[in-house]
């Protein structure tokens, strides 16, 4: 209920940003030379999207010949020709003939031969007695017979391919090829933006169901666990009690200077769902600098995807992260992790030859970056409330809650 | 208090961002990206039920305090403004309206009659959609249709071009009859006015006849 009441507030406040935007905006300010690189930008992405849904239904068209050939017995045909979106141009229209010349040749259970016709795609003039008319060889009965097109080919196949509102439509058509090109075979298919691009591979070509089932499977098939390892360098603010801007702090000096700690973290990791917006996972760490400290940790992390609904296969993903760990460390850096300054009793010990030793725990937030979930770029803030207000450390952030850490993890899957 | 602060950071920044991916006006995304971007429609009483239980959204015990509609957005496969207003207008309703005219005409003739079609707009590209998607939807109600329509001569199209539309069609019906066969009937595809974008059609025969279909 409270979700609810929330987000219904911050839709609110979008609405009347959107208002406010709205009336200030100019209508007459001209395009800007930036715009129009955006604008390129942007349509050259509908264009190649507009390829692959339109091969997709190429696949599906010559799919449904491969399974229900129409013809008895091998047979040429000439591709008569291929219509693609309205404002397109020559080199879709090249890419598709391409595609569908491969798809003929890797599936002979077409019994489709396809053979060259410059003669079926020439424009020509013809000069009769009722009238002079022109067209594509291929379109006037009187070039049918006077060429000999019959002869290299008994059928033609024609397609046609439009955008409708949220959907793309093929409109494929085969005729023999004889006066007025009567159409033996149609059929219409379209694909919705709502479903993904198949991909489906030209030769064993499969249909969508199925093409869908193998797709789930591989997905299906992908492990419960992964195996993440991540290097990551640890920073402290350094405290200084004049200074108010944490980051000046650091330029200032003053208090104590805490070492970097370099971490070698090995996890486990899991997801809820196959789209991997949550994951979770478990993880352990070493840290060892000689004459200085050694350590271990233990933590957990919470991962929610912000970059998408889903997991991407080909784009980076954007992870928020929220973990906990326990820290232990010994050696002389580990005398640094207290609230209070040393105190006799420990200046005593450290003479002695006893080794400091210190354990906390930390909160981290964190965002991180992931590619096909095989590296991670991570930078994190974190938050260790055992020192919250020592004369030990600084912090980069004080929101209510002070980050006395921040840091990067660099991390590879397995 | 620590928790709450993190969860609260954990919660409130995935909304927010969740904002960008909203194809609702908002801070991302103006009122008019929306409409060019996405096919927008309300859903009806019971489609708003299956999409809400596909949601697993569950109703408050005590019923709904806020009255909502439902808006489905589809993503459109291309801009509405990267083809001119009159284009688009016909482009994105073929697959509605011509099966449609198709059916109707198909009631009007015989059941072995030959189908020709011929779509007329100022646009050749737009025209020759038109007339694909009649071809295709009348192939497909398994009528003969052949792919050519008849092609008139030069002067016969310069004639036309002159011509009201309601006083051009027998004419241009008169110089098709000559090429039609004795079953060939000519579905012939148009707009009335250019400021429409509904299309009109009438049936051509082999002696020259004129009908008006809708």
């Amino acid at each position: 209920m409270a979700f609810i009441i929330v987000r219904r507030i911050l839709r609110l406040i979008a609405g009347l940003a959107s208002i406010v935007s709205a009336s200030c905006a100019n209508a007459s300010e001209p395009v800007l030379p930036e715009e129009v690189s955006l604008l390129e930008r942007s349509r050259a992405a509908v264009a190649s999207e507009l390829q692959l849904m339109s091969a997709d239904l190429l696949d599906e068209f010559v799919f449904g010949l491969k399974v229900n050939p129409i013809f008895a017995t091998r047979s040429n045909v000439v591709l008569g020709g291929v219509n693609v979106p309205y404002g397109f141009g020559a080199g879709m229209t090249a890419y598709l003939e391409n595609h569908f010349a491969e798809l003929i040749l890797k599936n002979p259970e077409t019994r489709m031969e396809l053979v060259h016709c410059p003669e079926c795609s020439a424009v020509v003039a013809h000069s009769g007695p009722r009238a002079t008319v022109m067209g594509r060889g291929l379109r006037l009965n009187e070039v049918l017979s006077s060429a000999g097109i019959g002869t290299i080919a008994k059928y033609a196949v024609f397609m046609d391919i439009e955008a409708e509102k949220s959907q793309l439509v093929l409109r494929g058509r085969i005729t023999e090829i004889r006066e007025n090109l009567p159409i033996v075979y149609a059929r219409t298919i379209s694909t919705s933006t709502t479903s993904p691009v198949l991909l489906r591979s030209s030769a064993n070509l499969k249909s969508a169901s199925e093409a869908r089932q193998e797709y789930l499977d591989v997905l299906r098939n992908s492990p419960f666990f992964s195996f993440p390892i991540r290097v990551g360098v640890h920073n402290y603010a350094q405290y200084s009690p004049q200074a108010t801007d944490p980051w000046v702090e650091r330029a200032a000096g003053g208090g104590l200077l805490i070492p970097p700690l370099v971490w070698f973290i090995v996890g486990a990791e899991t997801s809820f769902s196959q789209s991997r917006v949550w994951t979770a996972e478990f993880n352990l760490g070493i840290t060892n600098q000689i004459d200085s400290h050694d350590g271990w940790l233990a933590g957990g992390r919470f991962s929610r995807l912000i970059s998408g609904r889903m997991r991407s296969l080909t784009e980076p993903d954007l992870y928020l992260v929220l973990g906990g760990a326990v820290t232990s460390l010994r050696g002389n850096t580990a005398a640094s992790f207290r609230k209070n300054s040393l105190n006799v009793a420990e200046i005593i010990a450290k003479r002695t030859g006893a080794q400091p030793r210190a354990s906390f725990s930390s909160f981290r937030l964190a965002l991180e970056a992931r590619v096909k979930n095989r590296v991670s770029l991570s930078a994190f803030l974190e938050s260790m409330p055992a020192f919250s207000g020592s004369s030990n450390f600084g912090t980069y952030l004080d929101a209510g809650l002070q980050f006395q850490s921040a840091g990067m993890e660099v991390g590879f899957w397995f | 208090m620590l928790l709450i602060y993190l969860a609260s950071l954990y919660i409130g920044i995935p909304i927010i961002l969740s904002g960008v991916f909203d194809p609702a006006p908002g801070i991302f995304r103006s009122a008019i990206e929306t409409s060019s971007e996405t096919e927008c429609s309300f859903l009806t009483g019971e489609q708003m039920q299956r999409r809400l239980s596909e949601n697993n959204h569950e109703a408050f015990p005590r019923g709904e305090i806020f009255k909502e509609d439902m808006i489905e957005c589809i993503a459109r496969v291309l801009p509405v403004t990267e083809r001119p207003a009159r284009v688009e207008s016909v482009l994105s309703k073929l697959s509605s309206q011509i099966p449609e005219i198709v059916r109707t005409a198909k009631l009007r003739v015989p059941d072995k009659t030959v189908w020709r079609v011929e779509a007329i707009h100022e646009d050749s590209g737009v025209a020759e959609k038109v007339a694909t998607a009649a071809k295709t939807s009348l192939a497909e109600l398994r009528d003969s249709v052949f792919e050519q329509a008849p092609i008139l001569g030069v002067n016969a199209v310069i004639t036309f071009s002159k011509m009201k539309m309601s006083e051009g069609l027998p004419m241009l019906c008169r110089e098709y009859a000559s090429h039609l066969g004795q079953n060939e009937k000519l579905l012939a595809l148009f707009q009335v006015n250019p400021a429409e974008t509904q299309f009109h059609a009438g049936l051509c025969t082999h002696t020259g006849d004129w009908q008006w279909l809708l």
